[in-house]
């Protein structure tokens, strides 16, 4: 069980992983500081460089959260991820413009707001037998 | 018993003898020869005897001629031989030996005979078979003998390759063998004749080498002592001569298809004067039925006397050899005969055909040419496809065409006049066609050019038939009377149709006559009229007396003249009348009459005065007027005009407004959509910028009315100008202010989405460190790292803060800023020391071109950020493969400010992707370097609140370049 961390800010990423190390989440994840080393992962491999869950910020410089999306699209990949990963928006972002964008994405699953919950991180958990065995084992 | 005697003739014969006789031993020594040997070989008897009879053989001959005398001797029998003695002069002599051998004397006899001349004889004889032989076997003819039984005793080669066997084959077998069985009976029942002596002839059908032909086949009996032993039989193909003769035939029935189908009656008749062949259409004329003419002599028929023509013409080409082509009639048929005579060797082809109703209906025509030459009119008479074939004097008198040039000759070709009426003929035509007469009237030229004018009747003539054969065309010249009409029509078209009062008055200035439009526009009735001075009616108290006069002179002088006077209608109405008067002369020069054409311009005198006091108002109104005639060219303008535009009305009259108002527009297109509507009569309205005469622009609102004449055409226009320069200003000023509005507007939705993303980010990092460090034990690592975490969080949201702090107080210090003379070049000198650590550090260097007292009028700390962060942009993002050079320059510097670039080698970025966000707040274009975006928006809007404005070109592993203006003002 793999999760992705992609965020610019070194600092939320240091929060997310201890949340989730918190929450009991023992594999393992890896965190990207730009969407396109994130990018330049799941495109190089087969499906294993595919993760189960992919927690996206949105504002980052050069390739933001829409520009990674929409990367993933022109570069074929949105089939090989539905399959097996979720994405949720992870972003310190309250702006309501971007969470109806989040609409146009059907490959994102959820929008968080910065910082995650132990609440939300269950309940995501919850709709993922996969991870939540993984935690529970 | 005389045995001497014999003795001695035997000797005498022996030398005399033309054979040699001759004795050799038995090894081959001539012991005797005779005489004969020199005639025979050349040899004298001494030359021979006691040589080898070897030495003079044939050498081919040697051996054959040993065996056989060898044989004679032991056989002691008479031995024959044939061999070769070469001559003594050389060549070959056959001989026939004949040779005893005597035992007791031990000596051949022997006796040679030259045989040259029989073996010669014997040797043409071969020759000769031989080649009958070949002749035989290499016949191209199938040749072959049956004997009595029916049996082939014989046959030849192209036999045997015909039936495809071999000799062995065929001899001995009947030929009934080879045949089919119909060719074989005829074959068997042929031979039967042969054999009882009878040569038969007959043509036999045979597939021979896969193929049918046909072949001639003779039989002839072989009689042997009058006796019939077999029969000789010659095979010969025949085929192409078959089908010449097939050919032939189908071609004679094709030929006589053609001549029964042909619509001529034909014939052939022989030199003897006898019909030998008639087609269908030849019964048909002549009623004479086909058997009863075959054979017939011509004279039979045709009893000569009453048929000379014919006959003088039928003898003529017989004789001659030549076509002969004439018409003549036939008394026996009571027709006309356009006959055509072909003479060739068998005798004469006739074609004829029946033109009796031809020949009636052009004797008709001759009959009516008699008569019409006779009238003075003109007339043609035309074949049906309208060529002339007759006219007659009077033709020939008007147009000046004489008979021989006009026939063959259309008469639209003679007479076509540039003017013709050709759609006038055209339906005469149709009604010629559909036998109807016609009348028309059609104007021509004579053969010398003058117009001339026809009344034409045509007359269709018709053939016994029903069918058009000619037309009659009769014409009467109406020059004359055409040209009267045509002189009435103008005058009565000029006097009667015209709107116009038309007056004709006599030298002494009495009414002679009115016309309709005088009527109409005066009242007065012509009766009213007749005898009365015009004037003395028409004129009235308001009557210019001045004009009065004028016509009065104008009339004694006998000049025409124009002039415009106020008239009375009866009804007593006041008139404004345009006169044009004319005097007519006669003969002598003397005015006979006067013709006066007067129009009501009442009208346009109301508008002209309307006008006048339409000037006066205008001239006392603040706006501008100016009246322009129809061609736009400006009559009068008011001081209203002066006002606005400088011009005076000296200097705008006659110039077009648009040349004038317009130094520099091409065409105003407010203008050229609504002229449509200003030619109708309708007024339009628009705005445009004016040029004044000081070259100041001024927006006016332009209101142009058009005045229309009679026509309903416009004669005038009337412009009235507004100025609406200060309301233009005031929308100009309004939209500049929506547009910072919006743009205002637009800095405030980035700003929340700036505050929303960044002022947020690190308060939601330190809400969640905060809410974890409760979780988590105090002593454990984890728990430090976090407390650090939440510290830099604070830290970071205090920065933000400031950032904002910054920005809010660039956008509240716009307008109220203070401002210096500032030296650019101080400036970055500044900006350089203050950064001269980082710029050591990288070794880079910062060169400029800029004088030190090139100033700007701005805030000195605004420039001094301004190139602060560009230096240290260019610090952060230089590259690492290549020592830092920045320059800056000054492109161009003026009153109003200045250009400078601003250059760096460093990396460079995508332009394509950040152009919409370079100097956009937190917007940043490098993952590698840290930064918080705000440099190149602190750039702008600095730049902005001075009044500058930046452009920027990238390139990445290039290098980066800004495009900086700074106004001076």
């Amino acid at each position: 069980m793999r999760i992705f961390l992609i965020d610019d800010d070194r600092l939320s990423i240091f929060l997310t992983e201890s949340m989730l190390a918190l929450e009991g989440f023992t594999h393992e994840t890896k965190s990207f500081l730009s969407a396109a080393e994130a990018l330049e992962a799941l495109g190089s491999g087969g499906d294993d460089a595919v993760p189960d869950l992919i927690f996206l910020d949105l504002n980052m410089p050069v390739m933001d959260g829409w520009g990674f999306l929409d990367a993933l699209a022109a570069a074929q990949l949105n089939s090989k991820i539905k399959a097996k990963c979720s994405i949720y928006i992870l972003t310190s972002s309250l702006d309501l413009a971007d969470t109806l964008k989040t609409e146009r994405y059907p490959l994102v699953s959820g929008l968080i707001h910065k910082p995650i919950k132990s609440e939300e991180i269950k309940f995501i958990f919850s709709q993922h037998p996969l991870l939540d065995q993984s935690f529970t084992q | 018993m005389k045995p001497e005697r014999s003795l001695i003739d035997f000797e005498k014969i022996v030398m005399n003898s033309p054979d040699v006789f001759g004795t050799i031993d038995e090894d081959g020594f001539i012991l005797y020869v005779s005489e004969a040997c020199r005639n025979v070989l050349g040899y004298e008897r001494e030359e021979l005897e006691g040589r080898n009879f070897a030495e003079f053989l044939h050498s081919d001959d040697l051996a054959s001629t040993h065996q056989a005398i060898q044989e004679a001797l032991k056989s002691g029998t008479k031995a024959s031989l044939e061999n070769r003695y070469i001559h003594r002069q050389g060549h070959a002599v056959p001989m026939h030996w004949m040779g005893v051998w005597s035992e007791g004397d031990g000596f051949l006899y022997c006796v040679g005979r030259d045989v040259t001349e029989q073996k010669a004889l014997q040797n043409r004889l071969e020759e000769r078979e031989q080649r009958y032989k070949a002749l035989f076997d290499n016949s191209p003819e199938i040749v072959f003998v049956e004997n009595r039984e029916g049996l082939v005793t014989e046959t030849n080669l192209r036999f045997l390759k015909a039936f495809g066997k071999s000799e062995e084959q065929v001899i001995g077998s009947p030929v009934s063998c080879f045949l089919s069985p119909d060719t074989a009976a005829l074959n068997t029942r042929y031979l039967e004749q042969a054999l009882l002596g009878n040569p038969t002839r007959f043509d036999l059908e045979l597939e021979l080498e896969g193929e049918v032909r046909i072949y001639d086949t003779s039989k002839h009996p072989i009689i042997v002592r009058n006796e019939v032993v077999g029969a000789h039989t010659v095979v010969t193909d025949i085929t192409p001569l078959v089908e010449s003769y097939e050919t032939i035939q189908r071609q004679a029935k094709r030929l006589n298809t053609i001549l029964e189908s042909i619509t001529d009656a034909f014939c052939t008749i022989d030199r003897d004067w006898k019909y030998t062949y008639v087609n269908s259409e030849f019964e048909q004329l002549t009623h004479f039925k086909r058997e009863n003419v075959l054979g017939k002599s011509l004279f039979a028929l045709y009893p000569s006397e009453g048929n000379p023509e014919f006959f003088r013409n039928y003898r003529q080409a017989m004789e001659t050899g030549n076509p002969v082509h004439f018409d003549a009639y036939s008394p026996e048929h009571g027709k006309w005969f356009d006959v055509k005579v072909f003479p060739s060797k068998e005798g004469l082809s006739v074609y004829f055909s029946d033109i009796t109703d031809k020949v009636k209906a052009q004797q008709e025509v001759k009959r009516l040419s008699l008569v019409a030459s006779t009238t003075t009119n003109g007339v043609v008479i035309m074949g049906m496809d309208r060529r002339i074939e007759w006219v007659n004097e009077g033709f020939t008198e008007m147009t000046g065409f004489h008979l021989e040039e006009s026939v063959g000759k259309r008469p639209i070709e003679l007479l076509g006049h540039a003017q013709t009426d050709i759609s006038t003929l055209a339906s005469v035509n149709e009604k010629m066609n559909s036998g109807q007469p016609a009348a028309f009237e059609v104007l021509n030229k004579t053969k010398t050019g003058k117009d001339l004018w026809l009344s034409i009747k045509e007359n269709p003539i018709f053939g016994e038939d029903g069918s058009l054969v000619n037309i009659v065309s009769v014409q009467t010249d109406i020059t004359n009377l055409k040209r009267y009409q045509q002189e009435l029509e103008v005058l009565s078209l000029v006097a009667s149709k015209t709107t116009h009062g038309v007056v004709i008055t006599g030298a002494d200035g009495l009414t002679e006559w009115v016309n309709e439009g005088f009527t109409r526009l005066t009242g007065y009735s012509p009766s009213e009229m007749a005898g009365n001075k015009p004037g003395a009616l028409l004129q009235g108290p308001e009557t210019d007396e001045e004009t009065i006069v004028f016509m009065r002179e104008m009339l004694l002088k006998a000049v025409p003249f124009n002039t415009n006077i106020i008239n009375y209608k009866k009804t007593g109405e006041k008139v404004w009348f345009s006169m044009d008067i004319t005097p007519v002369c006669g003969d002598s020069g003397q005015v006979v009459r006067f013709i006066a054409i007067q129009k009501d311009i009442t009208e346009r005198k109301k508008i002209q005065q309307e006008l006048e006091k339409l000037s006066l108002v205008a001239s006392k109104t603040n706006n501008s007027v100016l009246i322009a005639d129809r061609g736009w060219r400006i009559e009068w303008v008011n001081e209203g005009f002066t006002k606005l535009t400088g011009y005076t009305l000296p200097e705008a009259t006659g110039k077009t407004p648009s040349k004038l108002l317009h130094h520099h527009s091409k065409g105003n297109k407010a203008f050229e959509v609504l002229k449509e509507k200003l030619l109708k009569g309708e007024s339009i309205s628009f705005e445009e910028l004016i040029q004044k005469k000081t070259g100041e622009e001024a927006w006016v609102s332009v209101d142009i009315t058009a005045i229309l004449d009679e026509k309903e055409e416009p004669s005038r226009f009337i412009e009235v100008h507004t100025d609406i320069t200060l309301l233009k200003e005031k929308e100009l000023d309004l939209s500049r202010l929506t547009m910072d509005l919006y743009r205002q507007n637009n800095d405030l939705q980035q700003f929340t989405y700036i505050v929303s993303h960044n002022l947020r980010a690190p308060v939601a990092n330190a809400l969640g460190l905060a809410n974890m460090l409760t979780r988590i034990d105090k002593r454990a690592d984890m728990f430090d790292k976090s407390l650090a975490n939440l510290q830099e969080s604070i830290v970071r949201l205090d920065t933000v803060m400031k950032d904002m702090n910054t920005i809010l107080s660039i956008r509240d210090s716009k307008g109220n800023l203070e401002t210096e003379q500032v030296s650019i070049k101080l400036v970055i000198q500044q900006v350089v020391s203050s950064l001269s650590t980082s710029l050591k550090d990288c070794g880079g260097v910062v060169t400029d071109n800029l004088a030190e007292e090139l100033c700007v009028s701005a805030n000195k700390a605004y420039l001094y950020s301004i190139f602060y962060n560009l230096l240290s942009n260019a610090i952060k993002y230089r590259s690492e493969e290549r020592t830092l050079a920045v320059s800056i320059k000054c492109f161009s510097s003026s009153d109003k400010g200045m250009l400078l670039s601003f250059a760096d080698n460093g990396l460079g970025f995508d332009l394509q992707k950040a152009r919409e966000s370079v100097f956009k707040l937190y917007k940043r274009f490098h993952t590698d370097k840290k930064g918080r975006g705000i440099g190149l928006y602190l750039v702008r809007t600095h730049l902005e609140a001075i009044g500058g404005h930046v452009e920027v070109t990238s390139q990445v592993g290039t290098g980066t370049k800004f495009l900086i203006y700074l106004p001076k003002v």
